[in-house]
């Protein structure tokens, strides 16, 4: 929620509403009997408070329902914001500006927590988002993190494999998405396919399609305009393989590959990693550069690309992290605040409490 | 190197079926702490509310003497009140939470003043309006200034006579718009003193009179029926080299300084709150013996009691004297050589010695001349003059045999409607609120401070232009120095009307 011009009505709005209140208060407070919470002018701000407090929580109840036709989610959410803020005042016009007993003190601290993580939260939408944009052009969804960190892992296995020969190394994770990554790319022209290229790509691949299946039909799709015809397709696929190249000092590329791009690709990887800093990752590479043949180097300038996107993503995360963790305080301390609140609400009406 | 990806790379680097999957991993972590954090609150709250901790549902800490019902809400409270206030939209004086009933239960209540009006006194009020419980607050009688100002704001009386009191106080200082006025004995003595004189029940009547006008100031005087030279006492010279040439003989004959010893008299009681009676015994007779016949009983001296007493003393001593004279002079049968009577007593009472007429008659006249010598002004003892004798301290009625010693009538308190702790100012010099006490001579000056000697520390709440000169300190509120309850004298008031000190008791008062 960007703070624009669009919040000036709602500032409007509960700055009047303020000054109503800070009035009635003054005039309230100023009488001989004081200010008491249990007094009716003490309820009646009491009311008025919890009543923006239950609009500003209905926000979660209103992203359950999004097609409903009660409101934009703008309104919503700068309703969320405003009279949040606004409840705290009158809150305090109730309590009179008191702490009250320990139950009291528990909804003062949750509401403490939950009105500063939520200024919080609100700058940094004002400053996040624009620093995503600027500072991580890779930016992608959060939840396909782990994929693509797996994707990038299998792409760099099996340019390195093309290069260095077959690797001896766990793949899981990256075999797991081999599927998705070749469909995408369009590799597979039948099922046994998949197999194929994980078994040019790593030593001992598992078992991907039982052996006993045949060859997988060609599905018939309707012909693209600009794709090659079956026949066609059919004699490309029947050229004869092109000559191995011959391998020069893989072995240093191989080693450094496994255990040090390949590690960083991860998606457990630190985001402290040498790799991850754009000078120490450059100095690697043209390290790597002067070592290796220049046959190598497109594999290295790959392998880079990879490594700077990884760090974009590094960074992606911890943007995540801040644009939303604040929510982690926010959420359930606003959960705590709810229960403390139907507390203190039954228990102050009744006045003595039910003996349990 | 580092170019910006295609809209076709972008989209290949997303899982083929991501839109049809759940995105909602952040939601339902938070539904999961959200969880966790309800569970614990109400954990929290649950295990408080079993173990009978109810003071966790309280609006805050109670004060110190109802600590031991802190978790017993329905000793005080009655349930469901606020609800019904509000049901009935009505203010907290018609629907109360707190019913005084159960606050009369263990306390007493005592009136504030006999004068007061009803609406403005227990019939109309809650004790709870006043003392405001669950505040964090030590002690519920201190209670704020606004409660006060309530009636003393505009003090309306059921006789409708505000002349005793002052009819608008709101404030303790002197700038504010109703001050506290000077304290009634001082707006009596001091003629240029603002405020009106107080009427008729006010207890500064009962610590002093009117006098002779032109007496002092208005008139107002001590009525303390005693004579008492303050700067004889405290007379004190110096010569060059530091050494007291002139001050008051001790028994030793030495010259003392009592100037800087107010409390070689003045002794403060088992609070720390006012200063015990003076007492004859421990702090006049040293200097002020009570001789009565120097030369034939020297150094000794009669009791300090009534003329009866005192008579009857006399009598006693003279007639057992003369008795053991004769016993001696005439040795009866039985009686050994050593004078020692050596007979075996019959069982019963012992035999009853009399006075013949003629030794009566020696004793009486010595009774009376040793009453005259007891009321004389100056004796002999130690070798120097002493000023003693009832008559020197005392107004002595001289009717003959009937003579008798007016009672002193010093009051315990000057200043009844207040309280002061003389403990709580123990870092000050007593001169610097009596500081009259080294010229006063005569027992009739009022040796109080006035009200400005306290305004000099006990000042309200800074504003910015006495912030500046920092002329605050002490509390100014009203329950600083008076109390509501029992401030005219009933049972359960921490602040009676003094009684009158006697000679019978053997002391004179203090102040």
């Amino acid at each position: 929620m960007i703070l624009d011009r669009s919040h000036r009505q709602w500032l409007l709005v509960s700055g009047i509403l303020l000054g109503l209140g800070t009035v009635c208060y003054l005039w309230y407070a100023s009488g001989p009997a004081g200010v008491s919470g249990g007094s009716l002018p003490g309820l009646i701000f009491a009311i008025v408070g919890t009543s923006m407090m239950i609009f500003a929580g209905l926000l979660s109840a209103r992203r359950q329902v999004p097609t409903w036709r009660i409101g934009s989610a703008q309104f919503w959410l700068k309703g969320h914001i405003w009279l949040g803020l606004l409840s705290v005042a009158f809150i305090l016009f109730h309590a009179g500006f008191r702490w009250g007993g320990p139950v009291e003190i528990g909804l003062w601290l949750s509401t403490a927590v939950i009105v500063l993580s939520g200024v919080v939260g609100l700058g940094l939408q004002q400053v996040l988002p624009r620093l995503l944009t600027t500072r991580v052009p890779r930016e992608t969804f959060i939840d396909q993190l782990p994929y693509q960190c797996a994707s990038m892992q299998f792409l760099a296995d099996k340019i390195v494999s093309e290069a260095a020969g077959k690797l001896d190394t766990s793949a899981r994770r990256a075999i797991g998405v081999a599927e998705d990554v070749c469909r995408q790319r369009k590799w597979l022209k039948r099922e046994s396919d998949l197999q194929k290229i994980v078994s040019a790509i790593y030593e001992n691949p598992p078992q991907l399609v039982p052996e006993d299946s045949g060859p997988a039909k060609p599905k018939p799709a309707a012909r693209k305009p600009g794709t090659p015809s079956p026949l066609l397709a059919a004699q490309l696929a029947a050229k004869p393989a092109a000559p191995e190249r011959p391998v020069i000092r893989t072995e240093e590329l191989k080693t450094f590959y496994l255990k040090t791009v390949r590690p960083f690709l991860a998606n457990s990887s630190r985001g402290n990693s040498p790799l991850a800093q754009a000078d120490r990752r450059r100095a690697a590479f043209e390290q790597m550069r002067v070592d290796l043949p220049s046959e190598l180097h497109g594999v290295l300038d790959q392998l880079e690309q990879f490594c700077y996107e990884r760090s974009q993503l590094h960074r992606l995360r911890t943007i995540h992290r801040w644009l939303h963790g604040w929510q982690y305080l926010h959420v359930p301390v606003s959960a705590s605040l709810l229960v403390l609140f139907i507390i203190h609400v039954v228990i102050s009406l009744r006045v003595v409490p039910w003996e349990w | 190197m580092n170019r910006l990806p295609s809209s076709r790379e972008l989209s290949e680097r997303v899982e083929i079926d991501f839109p049809r999957r759940s995105r909602r991993r952040l939601r339902r972590r938070l539904a999961w702490v959200a969880l966790l954090a309800v569970f614990a609150t109400a954990a929290w709250i649950g295990s408080e509310w079993r173990s009978g901790q109810h003071r966790v549902f309280a609006a805050g800490g109670v004060s110190t003497a109802h600590r031991m019902i802190e978790n017993d809400c329905g000793a005080c409270h009655t349930t469901w009140a606020p609800l019904e206030r509000l049901a009935n939209w009505v203010d907290p004086g018609s629907i109360r939470s707190i019913d005084n009933s159960k606050c009369l239960a263990c306390h007493d209540r005592a009136l504030h003043h006999r004068n007061q009006v009803p609406g403005h006194g227990h019939d109309g009020l809650s004790c709870a309006e006043c003392h405001r419980e669950h505040r964090h607050h030590e002690r519920l009688a201190r209670v704020e200034d606004r409660q006060c100002k309530r009636c003393h704001s505009d003090l309306k009386t059921t006789s409708g006579s505000t002349s005793t009191f002052v009819h608008s106080l709101t404030t303790f200082d002197a700038d504010g718009q109703h001050p506290h006025p000077e304290f009634a004995l001082k707006r009596l003595l001091l003629e240029s003193a603002a405020g009106s004189r107080p009427g008729p029940e006010h207890g500064v009547w009962k610590v002093g009179d009117a006098g002779e006008a032109g007496e002092s100031g208005s008139g107002f005087r001590d009525r303390a029926r005693l004579r008492f030279n303050h700067s004889a006492h405290l007379k004190v010279e110096k010569n060059s080299k530091g050494e007291l040439v002139v001050g008051l003989r001790n028994s030793d004959g030495r010259t003392v300084d009592f100037s800087k010893n107010c409390n070689s008299c003045h002794e403060p009681d088992e609070s720390g709150g006012y200063m015990r009676p003076v007492q004859f015994e421990s702090h006049c007779r040293a200097c002020h013996p009570l001789l009565f016949d120097n030369r034939n009983e020297p150094g000794h001296q009669v009791p300090h009691v009534t003329a009866d007493l005192v008579r009857g003393w006399l009598t006693e001593k003279y007639t057992l004297g003369a008795l053991e004279q004769a016993g001696s002079r005439s040795p009866g049968p039985g009686t050994d050589v050593t004078g020692r009577d050596s007979r075996r007593p019959f069982p019963g009472p012992a035999e009853r010695r009399t006075l013949d007429p003629a030794m009566a008659r020696d004793v009486l006249g010595r009774v009376k001349v040793a009453e005259a010598v007891v009321q004389q002004h100056v004796h002999t003892l130690f070798g120097h003059e002493a000023k003693g004798g009832c008559r020197y301290c005392h107004e002595v009625t001289d009717a003959g045999s009937n003579w008798r010693v007016e009672p002193p009538e010093i009051p315990d308190r000057w200043m009844i409607h207040s309280r002061f702790r003389h403990g709580s100012h123990r870092q000050m010099r007593c001169e610097e609120c009596h500081g009259d006490v080294a010229s006063s001579r005569r027992t009739s000056d009022v040796l109080m401070p006035a009200i400005a000697t306290c305004r000099g520390c006990h000042s309200p709440r800074p504003t910015a232009k006495r912030f500046a000169r920092a002329a605050w300190g002490a509390r100014s509120d009203c329950v600083e120095c008076h109390v509501y309850h029992g401030r005219d004298g009933s049972k359960s008031s921490p602040i009676t009307t003094p009684p009158r000190s006697t000679a019978e008791d053997g002391s004179i008062s203090g102040r």
